[in-house]
C-alpha cells in the first residue's frame, strides 16, 4: 500500500483507560493535580468525577506518531485539548500526513496531523508532529 | 519575564528508570538501556518531577484557581533529539498572559508557559510551550 497524502494512514485504539492507568501516568509525569485522582477534589470543582489528565492522551498521540515515522525523527509535537476524556473511555488516534516540498540533503518534511477521539467519536484532542525523515525511511514507500 | 530572568530554574537528569516509567505509561515499548535511548514526545513533562512538589507557577504568579484551570495547548520543539543520560538545565518563564470573555459568562484567563532546556554546554536542546487557562467563576 502506497501513503497517500491527506488520507488517514493508520489508527490506533488506547484503553479503555483506568483510573489505574491515570495514576501511573500522573505518577511518572510528577503532575499530582487532585482533579485526576481524587473523586471529592473533582467534585468540589464541579465535576461528576475526575477526569484524564490531558497529557496521557498527548502521551498516547505521542507514541502512536514515534511508532509510525520513528521517535528520533520527530522534531515538533503540538497538541490542543478539545474536550475532556473519563476513566473507562476507548481512545482511538488516527493520523494524516503532508509531505513538505523542501527538502535538505537525505531528510524529508513530513507532518503528521493527528486525531484523538472518544468511543462516542468525540473528538479529544488534535496533534501535529513535525518530522525529518530519511527519503529511504519504510514509513514513505510502504505500510 | 524572560529567557534570561525566568521564575523557575531547575536541573534534571534523563534516567532510564523514568523513561521506562513514561512509556509503560504511555503504551510505548521502550528500548533498551545501553542504547540511551531517545525520549518520546511528550516526555519532558516529566520536568514537573525536578521542581518543588506542588510548584504550580499559573497558581503562584497569576493566582489562577486550579479547580477553574484546564491544559489548552502544549507544545514541544526539539533543536536535537534528547537522551536517556542526558543532564538538561530548565528556565520556566511567563511569555504572555491575556484575557477573553467566557462563553458561559466571566472572563477567561490565558496564560503561556515557556520552559526552555538546554544541555551541559549551554546548548539550546529543546522548548515546552503550554498554555493554561482559567474560566471564568460560576458555571
Amino acid at each position: 500500500m502506497t501513503l497517500i497524502e491527506n488520507e488517514v494512514i493508520a489508527t490506533r485504539e488506547f484503553g479503555p483507560i483506568s483510573r489505574t492507568d491515570i495514576v501511573r501516568y500522573q505518577g511518572a509525569s510528577g503532575d499530582l493535580n487532585p482533579i485526576h485522582h481524587d473523586v471529592e477534589f473533582a467534585k468540589s470543582a464541579g465535576f461528576d468525577d475526575v477526569f484524564v489528565v490531558g497529557m496521557l492522551i498527548a502521551g498516547y498521540l505521542a507514541t502512536f506518531a514515534s511508532d509510525l515515522v520513528g521517535v528520533e525523527s520527530i522534531t515538533n509535537f503540538k497538541i490542543r485539548f478539545q474536550a475532556q476524556t473519563w476513566p473507562g473511555d476507548l481512545i482511538t488516534c488516527s493520523a494524516k500526513f503532508t509531505r513538505h516540498p523542501e527538502a535538505s540533503g537525505n531528510q524529508v518534511h513530513v507532518t503528521l496531523e493527528l486525531t484523538a477521539k472518544n468511543q462516542n467519536g468525540a473528538l479529544a484532542a488534535t496533534a501535529f508532529a513535525d518530522a525529518q525523515i530519511p527519503k529511504d525511511s519504510s514509513f514513505l514507500s510502504s505500510k | 519575564m524572560t529567557k534570561d530572568n525566568p521564575a523557575y530554574t531547575f536541573s534534571m537528569q534523563v534516567e532510564y528508570g523514568k523513561y521506562l516509567e513514561f512509556a509503560t505509561a504511555t503504551g510505548l515499548k521502550p528500548k533498551a538501556e545501553n542504547d540511551n535511548p531517545v525520549v518520546p514526545p511528550t516526555f519532558l513533562a516529566t520536568a514537573e518531577a525536578w521542581l518543588p512538589p506542588g510548584t504550580w507557577p499559573a497558581g503562584e504568579i497569576l493566582g489562577f484557581d486550579l479547580k477553574r484551570s484546564l491544559h489548552g495547548e502544549q507544545e514541544f520543539t526539539f533543536h536535537k533529539p534528547v537522551r536517556v543520560g542526558d543532564r538538561l538545565t530548565g528556565r520556566i518563564w511567563l511569555e504572555s498572559t491575556f484575557s477573553k470573555a467566557g462563553s458561559r459568562g466571566g472572563e477567561m484567563r490565558f496564560s503561556i508557559w515557556v520552559t526552555d532546556f538546554d544541555d551541559e554546554n549551554g546548548n539550546s536542546v529543546a522548548q515546552s510551550k503550554m498554555t493554561i487557562i482559567e474560566t471564568g467563576p460560576g458555571k
